[in-house]
């Protein structure tokens, strides 16, 4: 398999280890030509921190909130500006033991704290497919790095959607495992039962890759508990017979006219490809959001609770308006008087989401629906107006809030600009979304597109 | 002229001897290291990093809940109690609140007059230890070595009333953790630590009076049985928290004195506060610390970094089994097994070690029939290095004596009780109180013996006989 | 709000008090229809994971040296961390 008329840059994980093993480049070569793309794209996409200059591994993008020893990790917070961990993440040091190596890290929203890539103290990050467009976030320079090709695969973070939403945004791929698949040792914590580390790359089947990489119990995470073992062949097995769920609730109001068109057509080609389609009920949707901030935001304030300006980082004063909205509404929520009617009963509506699901998922095998209601918007459109951007992510809290894996995969495009597939699956379920994703991916062939950037030699 | 009655609650932290950490594998010895060397992402707080819990920790928590008469609860959880200060580097200490892992327990105690009473245990918990702080000028400086060392709480209801009952609760714990080999619980080293909650109610002919409204003592939530909300109604609306004090004696001495205060001002119809006070050694008095215009508030919630924890009544009778005898235990199977009186058996179980002495000494002693209480009284009355002399050595020289042609007990008695008859006015000093006519009644057996009879069985015999005496 | 900045040791200027305060409470507000849902009965989720009793064996490991350990550190004195006294503990 030579790549002769295509860029080292432009190939998939998969596509590259195979040209390695058959050594048609080397390592270095590799490496200096996504390190030399990253550094010049970056200026225009900002989707970069910190870039580094690797010669041998495969060259990753990681998140920053990601920790990684003696490599400034921000969190796309200022108050981190400085900060050089004196330790690395589990992943990290999975992917290292799988000759991966750090490319730089990415700019994401502030402690992962954002839907937009808007909120960072290190500037927007620019979507490849229309720099006038947000990429999405929380994970917002990992995805844009993956389809702007400035890295072979990379990391991000997943709480509410900041794996899938930016992936959809930016037409890439990007996979939520199940909570627990991934130790969380190292990944600077937002919603400690929320937050999950997760893949973004250029094809499923590299998504799978890096997730049977990164995947597995390390003794040092008390929820992490199971591995992943990744079968190329599995993957590849039809989907005939498949029954994928369609939640009526998600193909109602509020879903952009464009977006719901392309979701439409895919179904249909899923069908094309065998499967059954089948609605189902997942009654309490309209309360995912509210039970996901009230959760979301509690955790985080105890978490940012150690950011105290002593052992490292910067004074509190320092932490973004996004960031202070949402600890001071935590902080609320768990007070006296206020933790019964708030978090305690936030607590409850969680678990009658996790019920819908189960239900959900005796009538169905996957469930199949949009990631987004919107495709990226305008920069600067939504920042004044926290609760329209939280209303965004209706599509994806609910995996969070239930711990089950989902992924998204790029379906086509509205108004020039990519729409992402998501299916869902119950908790473990990683080859069976890894199989769907890839059969729809292998004949829709979107990934083929790729936005357009231009690097002068 | 009121009468008033003290409402005390103890809260005794003890910090358990494990070999690593709560949430953390560092060493947990860090007692007199150089500072920050014993610290990881952990401990440390740093972004990141998580917590998974000590096992052995737990299993000590879990005895200690035992030894102290608690039910182990099906369920417990970790929580986050939320706060800023120095010393705690996540800005939460991991503690546990509305699902501690061990409730309701008993422990008895005897008060100043001699009599037994009971002190309910509400809780006993485990959570964190926090850094330690020196101030320096203007400075604060902050070692996080001890961040994070299991700690284990032990919270009572407000059932003291006097500082003897507090005394011997402390001595108890102490002895209690020693015996379990899960803390050496020294207040001077600080693996012990106490704080008192002080309040006094009027009694007026001999009831106590109803007060309004009163939840000061009350504990977290409620914890406990049903039971204790009757006495509960009827506490004082306010308490004062005596903290900071790292000595036994000094904290008696503040809990009386607290007492004192606290007496005079209702008495002159002053309004006493919530508040926190320290004890100032050299003007021997409680001075304010801060005062609590409103409980803290500290956000707690379940900890979601930590599992859950589910505990079966297997595994709670395997840890009964497994856990050391207990003072109380073996000071019964002592009187009855051995023949001993309760305060022979009381001496020999002070500590661990040496009751293990004692019963090694009986088991080889029985070779040559020598009596466990011979035994009970040579080790008692006799001073010598017990680390230097094994058991097997003592029973040796024991034995020896004895063939030496020691005193029978029949021929001792009969001399004794001539003593007696023949020393009316050493008696009834002892009577009146004056311990040393029993000397002088030991040394007039051993005149009259010749220098033949054991003075410390002498001595035993003429004080059984002397007390029995009306 | 100011009770809500103590609480969560974040700073504001009066102004930044009331800007927050709008946008918290709109918040607030749109949260406020979980009220609606029937949750008797219903046991709250914690956690998304089943998993109990994880805990681990008390065996001690080398952590950080005390170099790590200090070196992102404003602030550092004989090998311990340095901050400003502050007068009382914050709740």
């Amino acid at each position: 398999m030579t790549h002769k008329n295509m860029e080292i840059t432009e190939l998939t994980l998969t596509q590259i280890l195979k040209a390695l093993e058959e050594k048609e480049f080397s390592e270095e070569e590799l490496n200096s030509a996504y390190v030399k793309r990253a550094q010049v794209l970056n200026a225009g996409l900002n989707a970069y921190v910190t870039v580094l200059e690797p010669y041998e591994g495969i060259p990753a993008a990681i998140k920053d909130v990601i920790v990684t020893k003696d490599v400034k990790t921000t969190a796309g917070s200022k108050i981190l500006e400085n900060f050089l961990p004196p330790y690395s993440a589990t992943v990290i040091d999975k992917l290292e033991s799988h000759n991966v190596s750090v490319l730089g890290k990415t700019n994401c929203d502030e402690f992962a704290m954002g839907s937009s890539g808007e909120n960072s103290a290190y500037g927007v990050t620019h979507n490849p497919w229309d720099t006038g467009k947000v990429p999405g976030g929380s994970s917002s320079g990992s995805a844009a790095a993956v389809s702007g090709d400035m890295c072979v695969f990379a990391l991000g973070s997943d709480t509410g959607g900041s794996i899938r939403q930016p992936a959809s945004f930016c037409g890439v791929v990007g996979l939520k495992p199940t909570y627990g698949l991934i130790s969380r040792y190292g990944l600077i914590a937002y919603a400690s039962s929320l937050d999950c580390v997760g893949p973004i790359a250029k094809s499923v089947e590299d998504a799978g890759q890096v997730l049977e990489w990164i995947s597995g119990p390390d003794g040092k995470d008390s929820n992490c508990s199971k591995s992943f073992t990744f079968s190329r062949e599995k993957i590849k097995d039809g989907i005939k017979g498949l029954r994928v769920g369609v939640p009526k609730e998600y193909l109602g109001e509020g879903l952009e006219e464009g977006v719901k068109e392309t979701i439409k057509s895919a179904l249909s080609k899923l069908e094309s490809l065998g499967a059954e389609l089948i609605y189902v009920d997942l009654p309490h949707s309209e309360y995912a959001i509210a039970a996901y901030y009230i959760i979301a935001t509690s955790e985080a304030s105890s978490n940012l609770a150690r950011l105290d300006g002593i052992r490292f980082g910067g004074n509190r004063d320092l932490f973004g308006a996004e960031v202070k909205r949402r600890i001071m509404l935590g902080t609320f929520s768990l007070s006296v008087g206020y933790y019964d009617d708030y978090f305690a009963r936030a607590a409850k509506v969680r678990t009658l989401i996790i019920k819908d699901f189960e239900k959900a998922f005796k009538k169905c095998d996957i469930i199949a629906g949009p990631v987004s209601p919107t495709v990226a918007w305008n920069i600067g459109a939504k920042v004044n107006d926290p609760l329209a951007m939280y209303l965004s992510d209706i599509y994806t809290v609910p995996a969070n809030l239930a711990g089950i894996p989902g992924i998204s995969v790029p379906a086509g495009f509205s108004d020039g600009l990519p729409v992402g597939l998501q299916f869902l699956g119950p908790k473990w379920s990683e080859e069976k979304l890894l199989q769907v994703a890839y059969n729809y991916e292998q004949s829709a062939e979107w990934n083929k597109q790729k936005p357009n950037l231009t690097v002068s030699p | 002229m009121n009468n008033y009655e003290p409402i005390i609650g103890l809260e005794v932290h003890v910090e358990l001897s494990t070999r690593s950490k709560m949430f953390c594998s560092c060493s947990a010895d860090y007692f007199g290291k150089e500072s920050n060397t014993h610290t990881c992402p952990v401990c440390l707080g740093l972004p990141g990093a998580l917590p998974v819990p000590n096992k052995a920790a737990l299993e000590n928590c879990m005895k200690l809940g035992l030894a102290l008469g608690c039910k182990i609860s099906d369920e417990s959880r970790f929580e986050r109690k939320n706060y800023f200060y120095p010393d705690l580097p996540k800005g939460y200490q991991i503690s546990q609140y509305r699902w501690p892992l061990c409730k309701s327990g008993i422990v008895k105690v005897r008060n100043k007059i001699g009599e037994v009473r009971e002190i309910r245990i509400n809780r006993v918990h485990q959570e964190e230890d926090t850094g330690k702080l020196t101030h320096s000028g203007e400075n604060t400086l902050i070692d996080y070595n001890r961040s994070g060392v299991p700690l284990v709480e032990i919270v009572t209801e407000p059932d003291f009333r006097d500082t003897e009952e507090i005394r011997d609760y402390a001595k108890k714990i102490q002895q209690i953790c020693r015996y379990l080999g899960i803390s050496n619980a020294d207040m001077e080293k600080g693996d012990m630590r106490l704080e008192a909650n002080v309040s006094v109610r009027k009694v007026t002919a001999g009831h106590p009076e109803l007060v309004e409204g009163s939840l000061a003592h009350a504990g977290p939530t409620s914890v406990g049985d049903s039971s204790s909300t009757t006495r509960n109604d009827m506490l004082p609306p306010y308490r004062v928290e005596l903290k900071n004090i790292n000595s036994f004696r000094f904290m008696v001495a503040a809990v009386e004195y607290e007492i004192r205060r606290q007496i005079e001002a209702l008495d002159k119809g002053e309004r006493l506060i919530q508040e926190t006070r320290g004890w100032n050694e050299n003007k021997k008095q409680t001075y304010t610390q801060r005062v609590k215009e409103e409980a803290n508030d500290y956000r707690y919630f379940a900890d979601p970094d930590l599992t859950e924890m589910i505990v079966d009544s297997d595994s709670v009778k395997k840890t009964k089994e497994e856990m050391q005898e207990l003072p109380v235990d073996k000071q019964k199977r002592f009187v009855a097994s051995y023949g001993l009186s309760e305060t022979q058996a009381i001496m020999l179980t002070d500590t661990r070690e040496f009751a293990d002495y004692f019963e090694e000494a009986v088991r080889v002693g029985k070779e040559y029939s020598l009596q466990p209480t011979k035994v009970a009284n040579t080790l008692i009355n006799k001073k010598f290095n017990r680390d230097e002399i094994l058991p097997a050595k003592f029973v040796e020289m024991l034995v020896g004596e004895q063939e030496k042609g020691v005193l029978p007990d029949e021929e001792l008695e009969k001399i004794i009780a001539q003593a007696i008859t023949d020393n009316p006015q050493a008696v009834a000093d002892y009577k009146k109180g004056k311990e040393s006519s029993v000397q002088f009644l030991v040394g007039q057996v051993m005149k009259f013996t010749h220098g033949k009879a054991d003075p410390n069985r002498a001595k035993e015999l003429l004080t059984e006989k002397l007390s029995s005496r009306v | 709000m100011a009770k809500l900045s103590r609480l969560s040791q974040l700073p504001l200027t009066s102004k930044e008090e009331d800007a927050y305060a709008a946008q918290v409470e709109e918040i607030l507000e749109y949260v406020e229809q979980l009220s609606k849902v029937d949750t008797s009965g219903v046991e709250p989720t914690f956690s998304p994971i089943d998993l109990k009793n994880v805990t681990r064996p008390d065996e001690p490991q080398a952590g950080l040296s005390q170099e790590e350990a200090l070196k992102d550190a404003r602030e550092v004195k004989n090998g311990l961390f340095v901050v400003k006294t502050i007068s009382s503990k914050s709740s």
